[in-house]
């Protein structure tokens, strides 16, 4: 029972940590260029494919380059997509909301045929556990872990520790007086909306040591990260963080006792619970 | 009401009188099955186009609706009864997720109520016993009873009747909603909702009326369709029937009155038959959304009005 629980806990926050790179990138684009993303899932989908095929095919010697080429392929598809899908729609959320699902069904079926519709796992490269006592956890989700946690810490140093950042969180804050002061807004929006996509793809590459991959993962991955956004707060990068610390550890802990469905109903009343109290959110 | 529309009206339900004996099977077949969605695109445009609620959970209120039927006729109750549940089912459960989905709006709106179609559905998979899962819930096709009056909703003829009846009706409630002063509220929320609060208006309610309304409607739509087809399935609580309702509306006019009819009766069959040659037309329909939210974004209606006006006028000032 307690060993369950203390499992259900940490892979609750491997889970979590993973979560976060996505809402951080959904958060990204919402707060910075006010765009609803709703085909991020799909970016995250696309991620795993690439680990699935490049590891699956070649082994886990290019587990890392399968991670490089995620963030360039996102970061191209990312300036593709805002180019053509959302900068006709700047500032209607309706529209941007309605294209980016068309989008996203668009890329559901295209990988679909790519793929054929089997749902792949990856056998772990290292089988090995850490024990503590009687409790002990697979290395290899440890790892991923850490990666998510650089990866985050690298995030987080980019935007509040150099000069990008502090303009990305400028036009966040004032868009209109960020430009006026001189922030080459087109370029911050681009890199931006490139980075959101490519936090996307890669916590779904590093969602390859939990989920199964197939291609319908983007939108379960997109529904749990807008319940942990709506939750967070629209925009607001430490609501989404705090919220997918929560949404994660129920998840883990719960997901020992009670069905798949049943864990989202219990996510679904904490999202509703939250909203009735908040409607935007605990940070929003 | 001018005398086009009563004219118009009066030849369109001649139409609908007459329809099985004037069209082959084929196309009756086809027809009904267009009214039937056609209520469904009316009630999303209730939401949607006049209330500017986005909304991805209608083909929950849908799938309710069916459920509803479904359940009761498989539990042998009278099929008059089962619409009744099945109604009343759908229009419940709109006024329980418009309840809570209002307590944001616009984009959050959207986002929860996709949330909550999604959960909607997944479980909807898992209880199988209840809901038949993907393969959905069959039963026998119910004979109504009016009277002396025995219809067996199988005959295609009892099924137009059905259909074009039940459609008449919310076609009428769908114009009243829409001419009466409640729609010109929602019209007037839907511009500027922080204004209507402040002359006075409980937008939240008036939306959460809106809300019910189309969930009603949808919640027909749905019990009509399991009812008439002997069918009931878990696959319309998906975001795809919404989107649907999305497509119809704004090909046709976001926020006209016949806007959502005219793309309703285009892209049904359109999507038909392009299901029927190419498996994966999904990717057509997304991007057919895209498109039309760029390229068309006042749909057909919207597009077609000005444009013959304006060559009315012309034609006047020639003359």
């Amino acid at each position: 029972m307690i060993g369950q629980i203390v499992l259900g806990i940490v892979n609750g926050l491997v889970w979590a940590l993973i979560m976060m790179l996505m809402c951080l990138g959904f958060n990204l684009i919402f707060g910075v260029l006010d765009i609803v993303n709703l085909a991020h899932g799909e970016f995250f989908m696309i991620g795993a494919l690439i680990v699935w095929f490049l590891v699956g095919r070649f082994g886990y010697t290019l587990f890392l380059p399968a991670l490089l080429l995620t963030v360039i392929l996102g970061f191209s598809i990312g300036l593709l997509v805002e180019r053509f899908i959302f900068r006709p729609a700047r500032g209607e959320h309706a529209a941007q909301i309605v294209a980016s699902f068309g989008l996203s069904y668009i890329l559901r079926d295209i990988a679909l045929v790519c793929t054929g519709g089997v749902a792949g796992t990856l056998a772990y490269p290292i089988s090995g556990v850490i024990s503590l006592g009687e409790f002990s956890y697979s290395i290899y989700r440890v790892i991923i872990a850490g990666i998510a946690l650089i990866l985050l810490i690298l995030m987080w140093a980019l935007l509040f520790r150099t000069n990008f950042g502090l303009l990305v969180r400028a036009s966040k804050q004032n868009r209109e007086l960020a430009v006026s002061m001189g922030v080459p807004a087109k370029r911050i929006y681009l890199l931006t909306f490139g980075l959101g996509i490519a936090l996307a793809g890669l916590s779904g590459t590093l969602s390859t040591s939990i989920m199964a991959v197939d291609y319908m993962m983007g939108h379960e991955a997109l529904i749990l990260s807008l319940i942990i956004v709506c939750i967070g707060g629209l925009g607001s990068l430490k609501g989404s963080a705090i919220a997918s610390l929560i949404i994660g550890l129920i998840e883990g802990i719960f997901s020992a006792f009670l069905l798949p469905p049943e864990v989202k109903i219990l996510c679904l009343s904490v999202l509703v619970v939250v909203l009735l109290f908040k409607p935007r959110g605990l940070f929003g | 009401m001018q005398t086009t529309h009563v004219i118009g009206a009066i030849l369109v339900v001649l139409f609908l009188i007459l329809a099985p004996y004037i069209l082959t099977p084929y196309l009756t077949y086809l027809l009904t099955w267009i009214l039937l969605w056609c209520i469904f695109a009316m009630a999303y445009n209730l939401c949607f186009g006049l209330g500017g609620m986005l909304s991805f959970c209608h083909g929950v209120f849908f799938g309710l609706g069916g459920f509803g039927v479904a359940w009761s006729i498989s539990a042998g109750l009278n099929p008059w009864f089962a619409l009744l549940i099945g109604i009343s089912l759908a229009t419940i459960s709109s006024l329980l997720i418009g309840f809570i989905s209002l307590k944001t709006r616009k984009t959050q709106f959207a986002i929860l109520t996709l949330i909550i179609t999604t959960i909607a559905y997944d479980v909807s998979l898992r209880f199988t016993n209840i809901t038949g899962g993907v393969d959905g819930i069959t039963f026998s096709i119910p004979k109504l009873v009016l009277g002396n009056l025995v219809l067996p909703l199988s005959s295609p003829a009892v099924r137009w009747y059905t259909v074009s009846i039940s459609f008449l009706i919310s076609f009428y409630i769908y114009y009243r909603i829409f001419n009466s002063p409640f729609g010109l509220v929602l019209k007037a929320i839907k511009t500027n909702e922080e204004r209507c609060r402040f002359i006075g208006y409980d937008t939240t309610r008036l939306l959460l009326m809106a809300f019910v309304a189309s969930g009603f409607l949808s919640g027909i739509c749905g019990s009509i369709f399991s009812l008439i087809y002997g069918f009931a399935c878990a696959t319309y609580f998906e975001a795809s029937t919404s989107i649907y309702g999305i497509l119809w509306t704004y090909v046709g006019g976001l926020g006209t009155l016949l806007g959502p009819i005219v793309g309703c009766s285009l892209l049904v069959p359109l999507t038909d038959y392009l299901s029927a040659y190419f498996r994966r037309y999904w990717i057509v329909i997304g991007a057919l959304l895209i498109v039309c939210i760029y390229k068309f974004p006042k749909g057909i209606i919207g597009y077609l009005i000005p444009r013959l006006l304006t060559r009315k006028t012309l034609e006047v000032i020639r003359k």
